[in-house]
């Protein structure tokens, strides 16, 4: 332990004066009180960060080169929306640390509203509400049915997320119901999500009622 | 006969063997019956049966963490503000750390923390958004005591079925890091002295854990658990709150580092320097530190405000180890003399009384209890608190001066453990804060800074050394 002749202190653990920054010739091999920073915990984040501000650059230089050469805004709508969707699945939940529940329903949100813009954008109504929005929710449905069963039914953020899935379904039947559509695909999605939630209904009442037993001794 | 003497010792055998199967059942029997005399130990009045349905009841008797279901808790009135005000970048953190005389053992200190997480369940805890407050879910994983990689009160993760503290350990030092949600100085330095009792339990022979007041073998108190601001708050009496415009502390911000600089002062040495000036060591370092700012802060004729927090455990009856405490404002007008300064500081600290401080807390928990904003979706409080926070928070003081008072350890801990130290996290507005921790005859002020200039840190310590008092410095510049 030296002295710092200039703030008149003594210097545990370094050798420059913290203060004022005066060499103290100490010898500070063991008494090191705080470890060397060095690794970056935030690089997910910011490998994120750049490669969303890449993909901005694209997209607008995509769009400047659509608008020079063809002075049409057409094509640049394929690469807009869906990296305005990839910010939301991927970079948004990343930056507000958000759970399982949020990410995937803002995934599930995003993918039907993408299949919607293409089925819109190609002009050929018809084969993304009919059938690849019933049909990615019940692939859902199955995923998250799967996903249930190995946990347990206990993973609450899945049984959520169930709900959501059954909530898109139910509004992709009625939709398909009034327009008169083919509505099998949507009936077969509902109904599956209606099923799963009534075994995790009945699963979870006999749970409920085994835990009230223990704890009351009925 | 000597066939006949082998049967009779086999037969004695037998019996003897027979003996201890009957008694191995009889203490089965009774352990069993110990055990469902435990379970069934519940009142059968009707009070005792809404109890037993409380949350806060479940969370103290949750003994199994693995097994347990879903646990959640309200946040207390103080703690509200945090989880809205916070950022991508910042939230309020602050961290209590041991200086054990010997370097830290990982896996006993693991073990210590487990068994710290087992008396105190209540922080065993992660925060969640529910619709109209966040609340604290009890989680069903234990914490994990980590190597220091970090600059301290690094910001926490919120969410995620995160923890809302940490225990990290560098050499021979044990820190307890906090979001101040969970916990207030007070608090967090009680779970240290439990995490570091457990720690020395395990790793000293004969170590006599319960000498002090918290320690991992006692039962968990309710009281430990409760939101003694509403058990205090008296609606019906006026609240005010004075508030005086100020200016902060400026210069080039590092934001990659958090620089923390602390000062070891022998508490003789302060007390008799005190003495002379007639002052308490609060006063007294609160004098120091207003004329050190005043050289480096343009007060542009605005009073300089030092924030300190009173710790309302001494005023009012609880023995909570959530956030129970308030606050003082310290202002000073213009650069008096030492004497001068010690005099209206101890004027102003006269405030402090069960009285005005229970202004602070009608305050703010008529806001809590406020139907129109008791009815506002959580986003909308969000915006709500944290413009408040903005307005009226950090920016209604310079710095804060955190005192955590002396700690008093049985003879067995002091043998063990060099010093304590407590550094303030950084703040959202303020650049520089000070933290004050006493132990034996040690006194740790810490600086923690996110400013690259030194001048306050640099003349408080030499004006430390002009009034003839001995310091040493650490830091973690490097």
């Amino acid at each position: 332990m030296n002295k710092c002749e200039r703030c008149n202190v003594n210097i545990l653990n370094e050798k420059h004066c913290p203060l004022c920054g005066k060499f103290v010739n100490n010898d500070i091999s063991g008494d090191v009180l705080y470890p060397k920073i060095t690794s970056n915990k935030n690089g997910r984040f910011y490998a994120v960060r750049i490669i969303f501000g890449l993909l901005i650059l694209f997209n607008v230089l995509a769009v400047a080169l659509e608008l020079m050469v063809t002075k049409n805004f057409y094509y640049s709508w394929h690469l807009l929306v869906p990296s305005a969707l990839l910010y939301l699945c991927v970079y948004f939940p990343i930056k507000k640390n958000w759970g399982l529940f949020g990410a995937s329903c803002i995934a599930l949100v995003s993918i039907c509203a993408y299949l919607i813009f293409l089925e819109l954008f190609t002009k050929t109504f018809g084969w993304g509400i009919n059938y690849a929005i019933p049909l990615f929710l019940l692939a859902s449905e199955v995923l998250m049915f799967v996903l249930l069963t190995i946990t347990k039914f206990e993973r609450v953020e899945l049984q959520l997320q169930l709900v959501i899935c059954d909530l898109l379904s139910l509004a992709n039947f009625l939709f398909v119901y009034l327009k008169q559509l083919i509505y099998w695909p949507s009936a077969a999605s509902l109904l599956f999500g209606f099923a799963i939630m009534f075994v995790i209904f009945v699963v979870k009442n006999r749970r409920a009622k085994k835990n009230l037993q223990k704890s009351f001794h009925v | 006969m000597a066939i006949d003497g082998r049967t009779q010792i086999k037969e004695q055998k037998d019996n003897a063997k027979k003996e201890m199967k009957a008694l191995k059942r009889a203490k089965k029997l009774l352990d069993k019956e110990n055990k469902h005399k435990q379970k069934n130990a519940k009142p059968n009045t009707f009070e005792g049966l809404i109890k037993n349905y409380s949350k806060l009841k479940q969370v103290v008797e949750n003994k199994n963490l693995r097994k347990e279901d879903d646990v959640w808790l309200k946040l207390d009135n103080a703690a509200l503000i945090y989880p809205s005000a916070q950022n991508s970048n910042w939230n309020s953190v602050f961290r209590v750390s041991a200086y054990l005389k010997e370097e830290v053992d990982s896996q006993l200190l693991q073990k210590a923390l487990i068994l710290t997480v087992k008396r105190f369940p209540h922080i065993n805890v992660t925060l969640k958004r529910g619709f109209f407050w966040y609340y604290f879910q009890q989680l069903k994983k234990y914490p994990v005591a980590l190597v220091e990689d970090e600059y301290p009160c690094s910001k926490f993760e919120i969410g995620n079925k995160n923890h809302l503290f940490r225990v990290v350990y560098f050499k021979n030092r044990i820190s307890f890091e906090t979001f101040h949600s969970l916990m207030d100085g007070s608090g967090a330095r009680a779970i240290l002295t439990c995490l570091v009792g457990a720690y020395l339990s395990l790793k000293v022979k004969d170590f006599d854990v319960s000498t002090t007041y918290y320690n991992y073998l006692d039962k968990t108190n309710e009281e430990e658990i409760e939101d003694s601001f509403i058990r205090y708050a008296d609606l019906k009496k006026t609240s005010a709150r004075a508030s005086t415009k100020t200016v902060q502390a400026s210069g080039a911000i590092d934001k990659r580092r958090f620089n923390i600089i602390s000062g070891e002062i022998s508490i003789e040495n302060l007390k008799a320097v005190t003495k002379q000036y007639g002052a308490t060591i609060t006063e007294f370092i609160l004098a120091i530190y207003f004329k050190a700012m005043f050289k480096h802060i343009k007060t542009k004729g605005r009073p300089l405000v030092i924030s300190v927090p009173c710790n309302l455990r001494n005023m009012f009856e609880s023995q909570t180890l959530r956030n129970f405490s308030s606050w003082i404002n310290i202002q000073m007008k213009e650069d008096l003399s030492l004497q001068n300064m010690i005099n209206n500081i101890k004027e102003q600290m006269r405030e402090v009384t069960p009285q005005n401080m229970m202004k602070n807390i009608n305050a703010n928990v008529k806001a809590q209890k406020n139907w129109f904003i008791r009815i506002l979706p959580l986003f909308l409080k969000n915006i709500a608190l944290k413009i408040s926070y903005n307005i009226f928070g950090e920016k209604k003081y310079t710095t804060v001066v955190s005192n955590l008072g002396k700690l008093n350890l049985p003879q067995n801990y002091t043998e063990n453990i060099e010093r304590f130290d407590f550094v303030l996290g950084p703040a959202k507005f303020n650049k520089i804060d000070c933290a004050v921790i006493g132990f034996n005859d040690k006194l740790t002020i810490n600086f923690s800074s996110c400013l690259k200039e030194r001048g306050i840190e640099r003349d408080f310590f030499r004006l430390l050394a002009k009034e003839n008092i001995n310091v040493n410095i650490y830091s973690n510049i490097n």
